[in-house]
């Protein structure tokens, strides 16, 4: 089954769906309707952007574009996770930036010889779009998986260091902290492969 | 044993400290008195290496403490902080146990006899190590931190207001039970008189 295209009159009409949250949002007083509009905006900007780009990219399809396209795109992950779980970014751009590639790396090897096999695979059409979604997927477990680490270690400094007086390693002290983080960075994952099933 | 040399300190541009000096010998049982604010916790932060002095030195065991023989230096103390933090223990027996769950302690996994031993020298019943964690109180929390203190057999160990939970009955059973051995050096900060009675070195804030 071929994609149809949407004209520009269903887009607006389907973005007045945005009207539910933004009278929810006015009737509670909470004061963000216009951050929300904001981002709306934005976000509606960068995709039409995003949209013009990739069609010239689709069309392109060149291995050697597709590769700096998706560097652009871990790289741009790497700053959006570090900004967003407000860590430094001098000490902690390299590893996470590593983190990033080796999670975009082990899928893309399974990708490769296990699932579409290479050719297809390096195709612009299925290449960026997969690589999106793995960055995607990479971004949020990221994002909330180094929150709920330095949260937890914050709130609970004096934890981790009655943890290391108790004769605890580094590791030892932290592994507490990092199984929150990671039970708290797959939650999301497990509920959305999960889905509606009791 | 443990030397504070010519300290300074200072957070955010308040001078806790200026150039503070006092010594303990090995042994020693001492206290840190003063009102609340007055640097008592930030003192045993610094022997502990959890801050840094803006200046002076800080001496244990004739070592200088610096971040290259911290670790090293901290396997001989022990801390037991203002509100003890349980580990991600359930039951009282397994927040005992959980240090020598650590690879420096693995070897030195007490006998449940010395637990049990240990619980009735400071007024706890041998009961309470099936109890989960969450229903044990303040003051039993701080006695089975010392617990901890000593079943690690550490020669030097820190005190934070220990007795902050404690009735009269269950600080004697604990004065005695850390106090009375020789070996160990006791810094402890702490504003009850009752406390520091038991002290042979008070250090004034």
């Amino acid at each position: 089954m071929g994609a149809s295209d949407i004209n520009w009159l269903n887009l607006l009409l389907g973005s007045l769906i945005l009207l539910i949250p933004v009278a929810v949002l006015l009737y509670y007083k909470t004061g963000l309707t216009k951050t929300m509009l904001v981002a709306f905006g934005r976000m509606a900007l960068q995709l039409f952007l995003v949209g013009l780009y990739l069609m010239y990219i689709f069309k392109l399809n060149s291995l050697i574009v597709n590769f700096l396209w998706l560097l652009v795109m871990i790289f741009a992950a790497s700053i959006s996770i570090i900004k967003r779980s407000e860590i430094q970014i001098k000490r902690f751009f390299i590893p996470v930036l590593m983190g990033v590639l080796a999670d975009v790396a082990v899928n893309f090897l399974v990708f490769i010889f296990i699932i579409s096999g290479s050719e297809n695979f390096f195709n612009a059409r299925y290449f960026i779009p997969l690589s999106g979604m793995i960055i995607g997927n990479c971004l949020s477990s990221g994002i909330i998986g180094i929150r709920s680490f330095y949260g937890a270690l914050s709130k609970n400094e004096e934890k981790y260091r009655y943890y290391l007086m108790c004769g605890a390693s580094r590791n030892e002290a932290l592994f507490p902290f990092m199984t929150a983080a990671m039970k708290d960075a797959f939650s999301p994952t497990i509920a959305s492969t999960a889905g509606f099933r009791s | 044993m443990i030397s504070y040399k010519n300290i300074s300190l200072k957070f955010e541009d308040k001078l806790i400290f200026e150039d503070f000096s006092f010594e303990i010998a090995k042994g020693d049982k001492a206290a840190l008195k003063g009102r609340s604010g007055s640097g008592k916790t930030s003192l045993l932060n610094l022997a502990m290496g959890f801050l840094k002095p803006d200046k002076g030195k800080i001496y244990i065991d004739g070592k200088e403490l610096n971040g290259s023989n911290i670790k090293m230096l901290r396997k001989q103390m022990c801390w037991l902080p203002q509100s003890i933090a349980g580990f991600n223990s359930d039951s009282v027996l397994s927040m005992l146990e959980h240090p020598f769950t650590f690879h420096l302690n693995r070897r030195n996994s007490p006998s449940r006899n010395l637990i049990e031993s240990y619980l009735n020298q400071v007024n706890l019943g041998n009961d309470i190590l099936n109890q989960e964690l969450d229903k044990v109180s303040g003051g039993e929390k701080q006695r089975l931190g010392l617990i901890i203190c000593k079943l690690l057999k550490r020669k030097i160990i820190f005190l934070d207001e220990p007795t902050s939970a404690l009735d009269k009955e269950s600080l004697k059973s604990v004065a005695e039970f850390i106090m009375k051995d020789p070996e160990m050096t006791v810094l402890s900060a702490s504003h009850d008189d009752e406390w520091l009675k038991y002290c042979d070195k008070i250090i004034e804030l």
